[in-house]
């Protein structure tokens, strides 16, 4: 399950900003070099796959990869 | 100094007049929409917006709220509007708090703006219950939008009632309300370390509005994403707009925010430095997975060169990257922090015109802007109409009808701030012949962000400092080196020797970061610290023990 979601977020960063290389330790904002823009637009992108809601204070904790898999399985999200 | 010629406005006192006056003028106009989650457009006329300002007010007014303070903590919504416009417009004082600060922030912006009731978006809800629980002042917390337990107050409650009560004929007497009078609190970034809330009077924001009008002239559809507690959100692109009679399409979300410009296919559009760099990133990102990077590039340049010559006429290919990435968008208003030029340059050349704003919360905000035919695009543009600007020792210092009257219950940061009537800006700028202002530096110690936010390092440094390990603290803005005015926070730390005797550099690093990912949890990206520095010498110090931060 978590390499397809890792999959899935290589995705959806992609389409949204280009960037493609990406481990679970991957830093949002240090090592892609995100913004607060671009990180609404991947975490918008995910609300629509996945149909959830995601406050921007939850968002505010998700730094890498790992920490936004950790937070789907939080929510019951489980599959891809 | 060179005048301009204005573009013809109304001019309102107060904000009850306002209502009163759109409402007239513009009656079935479509004022204000909004899409939901799910694409779907809703909307009101002016006379719909104005009836339930109506509706609210009454329950304002049976709740005794004329002439106390009402928070607003919440993300762009219609409802938002309805409450900020009910509290103003019955002699209340809206407070409008940042719905992006950390709880600690919220509470102590609630306490000492002095709120008795505040609306808050379930986001902020129970942040507010909290508050409330443990403040002796804050009677009413209600729901902003959204579904509530039945227990819980909301704004569509309140307009049932506020119907109701209009309905019975029991409407009590509107208040006089004079144009001296404070209608909104707005927290800035300060200096200091805790936000300072300017009080800002009727006149002031109404004034300033519509001075924003007479010198920039819009489309019939507006888009704004801008945030409604900012003044920059509220002045220029709501109060403005309606005033003007426009159709305002907003949004709250920035995740939603370019499907949403999509939808609504505006005209104009206000925004900060962050969107435009993101449109742009975005055509480039598209020529580059298609392949047509060098061929966009040389189309750009060409289309400079027939420019320079005069002609104007718009190429076929660039009209298609235009209509591709900014829909029917002709004029975008940017302000909130610097924007780089070649962006802008770059969207004229699309056939975007790109107008550059300069304001500060303490001046309601807008002090000057460039004018559709009068536009230097390195320049933050004129002087509106009702406001003075004069060159000291570098400083910008405005006087004005927009000034605020002062920082609530801060009669010596007041003080500080105002040099007679002037408001010392804490910007560095210099004035050119033709009347433009230019923007060079800054004296205060504040970091701008593209998405316009600022961040005072000394709020940072003041919980930095609470860590054990840590002696001394520099909060700065470090080049991020993606663009040459990007920046990202970075501490430069001292460490205490007395607590890491023994530990390596490598283990004291460890510990900071740890630690201060725990800070950064509770902050918005924007205000987390990206990067940290470990100094091995302390730093220079001034006689009164502060730390000379130019030499960190």
């Amino acid at each position: 399950m978590e390499d397809k979601i890792l999959e899935l977020i290589r995705k959806i960063i992609y389409r949204v900003t280009g960037k493609n290389t990406l481990t679970y330790d991957t830093d949002f904002v240090q090592d892609l070099g995100l913004n607060s823009l671009d990180i609404m637009n991947v975490v918008g992108a995910f609300e629509e796959y996945f149909d959830v809601e995601i406050p921007n204070r939850d968002v505010w904790q998700m730094r890498q990869v790992k920490d936004v898999i950790a937070y789907m399985e939080k929510k019951g999200i489980t599959e891809v | 100094m060179k005048k301009y010629p204005l573009y013809p406005i109304d001019y309102y006192m107060d904000f009850a007049g306002f209502i009163e006056g759109i409402r007239e003028k513009f009656g079935d106009k479509p004022a204000v929409s909004w899409f939901t989650r799910k694409q779907e457009e809703k909307g009101v006329s002016y006379r719909e917006m104005c009836g339930h300002v109506e509706a609210l007010r009454e329950v304002m007014r049976e709740m005794g709220l004329p002439g106390r303070h009402v928070a607003i903590i919440g993300e762009n919504c219609y409802e938002w509007l309805l409450v900020y416009f009910a509290a103003v417009s019955c002699g209340a004082v809206a407070v409008c708090i940042d719905t992006e600060q950390s709880e600690e922030t919220i509470r102590q912006m609630l306490d000492m703006s002095d709120a008795e009731a505040v609306f808050a978006s379930s986001a902020c809800l129970e942040i507010c219950q909290r508050a409330a629980e443990e403040s002796g002042r804050l009677k009413t917390v209600a729901l902003l939008n959204g579904k509530s337990a039945p227990d819980v107050p909301s704004v569509s409650r309140f307009l049932e009632k506020g119907e109701e009560i209009k309905r019975s004929g029991r409407s009590e007497k509107p208040e006089t309300i004079s144009p001296e009078q404070t209608a909104a609190i707005v927290f800035t970034s300060g200096t200091t370390s805790m936000s300072k809330p300017v009080m800002l009077s009727h006149e002031a924001l109404l004034t300033n509005a519509s001075d924003a009008d007479a010198c920039v002239l819009v489309g019939e559809r507006v888009f704004t994403g801008l945030p409604f507690y900012h003044t920059y959100g509220m002045t220029c692109s709501v109060l403005a707009m309606l005033i003007k009679g426009v159709h305002l399409y907003i949004n709250g979300n920035l995740r939603t925010v370019a499907r949403d410009m999509r939808l609504a296919r505006p005209h104009t559009m206000l925004t900060v430095p962050l969107l435009l760099e993101a449109i742009h990133n975005q055509i480039w990102l598209a020529a580059e997975q298609a392949g047509k990077t060098e061929g966009l590039r040389k189309l750009l340049r060409f289309q400079k060169i027939c420019r320079k010559f005069g002609i104007t006429k718009q190429n076929k290919i660039l009209a298609d990257v235009r209509e591709k990435s900014m829909g029917t968008l002709e004029l975008i208003i940017c302000g909130g922090a610097h924007m780089g030029k070649e962006i802008m340059e770059e969207f004229q050349l699309l056939g975007v015109t790109v107008l550059q704003g300069y304001g500060i919360t303490e001046c309601s905000p807008l002090v000057t802007v460039n004018r559709n035919c009068e536009n230097k695009l390195d320049s933050v543009g004129v002087l509106l109409p009702h406001c003075e600007v004069k060159i000291e020792d570098e400083e910008i210092l405005v006087r004005g009808k927009n000034i605020m009257s002062g920082y609530y219950r801060s009669p010596e940061l007041t003080a500080e701030a105002m040099s007679g009537e002037w408001f010392r800006t804490g910007d560095v700028g210099k004035i050119d012949k033709d009347g433009f202002l230019y923007i060079t530096g800054r004296k205060k110690n504040l970091v701008v962000f593209k998405n316009g936010k600022k961040v005072s390092p000394e709020k940072l440094e003041e919980k930095i400092k609470q860590i054990p390990l840590v002696k001394d603290v520099v909060v700065y803005g470090a080049a991020s080196g993606v663009s040459a005015d990007d920046v990202k926070l970075a501490a430069s730390v001292y460490p205490d020797p007395e607590r890491t005797g023994g530990m390596s550099s490598y283990e004291i690093l460890e510990e900071l970061q740890r630690e201060i990912n725990q800070i950064n949890d509770s902050m918005p990206f924007y205000q987390q610290i990206q990067m940290i520095n470990i100094r091995e010498q302390e730093f220079k110090k001034t006689a009164m023990q502060k730390i000379k931060r130019h030499l960190a």
